[in-house]
């Protein structure tokens, strides 16, 4: 978020005009095209209303971008300005979002062109987010007390957009999940969630397991993540957890992992004799099963030339 | 052969004692294409099970394929009695991931309209609720008002069902001039008209024998099913995703979360009438207090969330749904997983019908408050 509010006053001084004009031709013209049938005089209060708060739409991020530090603003002019040099070359990389705007037939694509560029070196920022985002567990007790509890079984605690998740073994899967259940402190009672990963290229550790959990009474979440090889079957939690049942049902069902102890491991979704298991990502999209279809649906290709369609029209006539 | 025979006709004895009942995919009271096989000894349900699936269009396939933006519409589809709150969930989630603010006016126009999506949803339910059991004058009196809440959302967004109304980062249009007006006038006739379905059901002898006492769950048996939504405050439980983890500042206002006590039917119809009045009061504190200001936030064209994963719940009329979204740094989701309150919640479906006579069977689907669209994803 700061990126993006950061970088709109070099947009704003750079090309402001443009920015506003269309702003405003885009919401004028919203407002004056989408209440057509609403009367004439309404559609001078629609526009001005949308112009009234159309303002503060530009207004604010200038003031909130005013509050963060100058400091990080002079790296980014200078990115700018650097950008301004050579604004031929990363417009071609900008070529790809301008063409929906080009349409417009309006003045400002060339100095809009040259705005992206702008954006553009601002973009490794989304980068450097990432590991912000996600911290260690560090000054957690309850965390604490689990990796003592469960020593080696897990590998990584870690806290992601203020969620917490941890990575167990799958030997130590089942066991941590009945600890969790059955834990005083924070008895996460509740499965939210259970569902699964693919993960292709990590050989040997295919498929992430991932659940939810959640504390009625602490109001608390934990995510649970366990990886298991291509192949492999995944422990059942449904006896810990009964809601589990159908979620697991839905895994094997889009996966094809088995879970070892479900009391009634069937497909739930896709029909009982479907080929594949489609979430998987080497699962083609436009893919078509004609054997299948065959069978169960009947379905037979359409000739065109002697259809009853025609049969029909051709008695008509 | 003596024994043969004897074996036999003990066989035919035990068999002509059980049957096995095909309800659905195409039966009314189904609520759409749910087929439920049920085994019956007499009239008495000795064990179900469902078969669903029939809607099934691969959405969270599809969602590996698409941009983050192109897949909003799609859940619309998923709930589709209840599609705004389809939409705040996946914008919400994606806004999460990408950390973006959305503006407060934005916020407080997303409550109004989910609360008011929720209060046409239960009216559904409610309407086809009663019709299953028998009262076929509320199912006139529901979509009476219902047709209120369509109108209003035809007029913002445009379509009456599949209401496409948020983008992500906000609001693509801001209000009408006379939206606001005509939301307190719907607000203004409400109260009244739960009042009229209250009169018509609340002491109406056919529908408490019909509903009180049908479908007990203890609230320990509703968490361990991961039950969420009306059907788990119904068996006594205090958990609403608005006020345990407030998303689009519901921590701002000021309602009620009704649990019931004993966990049957009549309780959880209790608790989604009182969710209706309770939504109203929302609607109005959101009306009151909404801030000027822009409706969309600063959000990039190109939709690029940096790499990591968010579980994003919000309390939609069904219960939880939730969406837990994995990016790996491009402009499509590595995987998009739908927590769907319907489908989990119908897994309870079995605990509840074992027991009880046929005719509790369609009482009870309706009260778990399906939607096949999102049972089937």
């Amino acid at each position: 978020m700061p990126d993006e509010i950061k970088d709109t006053p070099e947009d704003q001084s750079g090309d402001k005009p443009s920015e506003e004009s269309k702003g405003a031709g885009e919401q004028g013209s919203r407002g004056a095209g989408e209440p057509r049938e609403r009367g004439a005089e309404e559609q001078g209060q629609i526009i001005s209303a949308s112009a009234e708060h159309g303002s503060p739409t530009d207004d604010a991020p200038v003031e909130e971008a005013a509050a963060p530090p100058p400091a990080e603003d002079k790296p980014a002019a200078a990115a700018e300005a650097t950008s301004e040099e050579k604004p031929d070359a990363p417009a071609k990389d900008a070529a790809k979002p301008a063409p929906p705007r080009a349409p417009d037939a309006r003045k400002p694509p060339p100095p809009r062109a040259a705005a992206p560029p702008g954006d553009r070196p601002a973009k490794p920022p989304p980068a450097k987010k990432g590991p912000v985002v996600t911290v260690e567990i560090t000054d957690d007790p309850f965390i604490d007390r689990i990796k003592e509890r469960f020593t080696g079984a897990i590998t990584e605690a870690v806290a992601t957009h203020g969620q917490q998740i941890l990575v167990v073994k799958k030997d130590a899967y089942v066991d941590l999940c009945r600890f969790l259940r059955d834990d005083e402190e924070y008895p996460f009672d509740m499965c939210s969630d259970l569902t699964a990963l693919h993960w292709p290229d990590r050989k040997g550790q295919e498929f992430d397991i991932v659940v939810n959990l959640y504390s009625v009474s602490k109001n608390r979440r934990l995510r649970i993540k366990t990886a298991i090889a291509d192949g492999e079957a995944c422990a059942s939690v449904t006896s810990i957890w009964a809601g589990a049942d159908w979620m697991e049902r839905e895994v094997y069902d889009m996966f094809g992992m088995r879970f070892e102890g479900h009391p009634d491991l069937r497909r739930v979704l896709l029909p009982q004799d479907w080929p594949g298991h489609p979430l998987r990502k080497e699962y083609p999209i436009g893919y078509q099963d004609n054997e299948w279809t065959d069978k169960h649906l009947d379905y037979r290709e359409v000739d065109y030339d002697t259809s009853l369609i025609d049969v029909k029209y051709a008695e008509r006539r | 052969m003596q024994e043969q025979n004897s074996v036999k006709s003990r066989e035919t004895l035990f068999d002509a004692e059980e049957m096995v009942l095909n309800m659905g995919p195409q039966h009314p009271s189904t609520h759409g294409v749910l087929r439920v096989l049920l085994k019956l000894d007499g009239e008495t349900v000795t064990d179900l099970d469902c078969d669903i699936g029939y809607l099934h269009r691969g959405v969270e396939k599809i969602a590996e394929h698409d941009t983050y933006a192109m897949i909003t519409p799609y859940w619309d589809r998923l709930d589709y009695v209840a599609a705004v709150s389809g939409d705040l969930c996946y914008v919400g989630g994606v806004e999460k991931l990408l950390q973006v603010e959305v503006p407060r006016r934005a916020q407080y126009l997303r409550v109004i309209l989910t609360e008011l999506q929720r209060i046409a949803s239960h009216l559904l339910w409610l309407g086809t609720h009663a019709i299953d059991i028998g009262a076929v004058t509320v199912l006139l009196y529901c979509f009476r008002e219902r047709e209120e809440i369509l109108k209003i959302f035809e007029d913002f967004i445009g379509a009456r069902l599949t209401a496409h109304a948020f983008r992500i980062g906000g609001l693509w249009w801001d209000i009408y001039p006379e939206f606001e007006e005509r939301v307190r006038d719907f607000l203004d006739i409400l109260p009244d008209r739960i009042e009229e379905y209250e009169v018509l059901l609340n002491a109406n002898r056919i529908w408490l024998s019909r509903t009180v006492g049908i479908g007990v769950l203890s609230s320990e048996e509703a968490i361990n099913l991961s039950l969420t939504g009306p059907v788990l405050r119904g068996s006594g439980v205090r958990y609403d995703v608005r006020k345990a983890q407030p998303y689009s500042s519901y921590e701002e206002f000021e309602f009620e979360v009704p649990i019931g006590e004993n966990g049957d039917t009549y309780d959880r119809y209790l608790v989604r009438m009182e969710e209706m009045k309770q939504s109203a009061l929302i609607i109005e504190q959101a009306l009151d207090g909404l801030p000027e200001g822009p409706v969309m936030a600063k959000v990039p064209k190109v939709i690029k969330p940096p790499a990591g994963e968010v579980y994003f719940p919000i309390e939609a009329p069904k219960g939880e749904l939730g969406v837990y979204l994995v990016s790996d740094g491009s402009n499509k989701p590595y995987r998009m997983r739908i927590r769907p309150p319907a489908y989990i919640n119908l897994q309870s479906l079995k605990r509840m019908a074992i027991g009880h006579l046929v005719a509790d069977v369609v009482a009870l689907i309706g009260t778990i408050d399906i939607v096949l669209g999102e049972v089937d994803r």
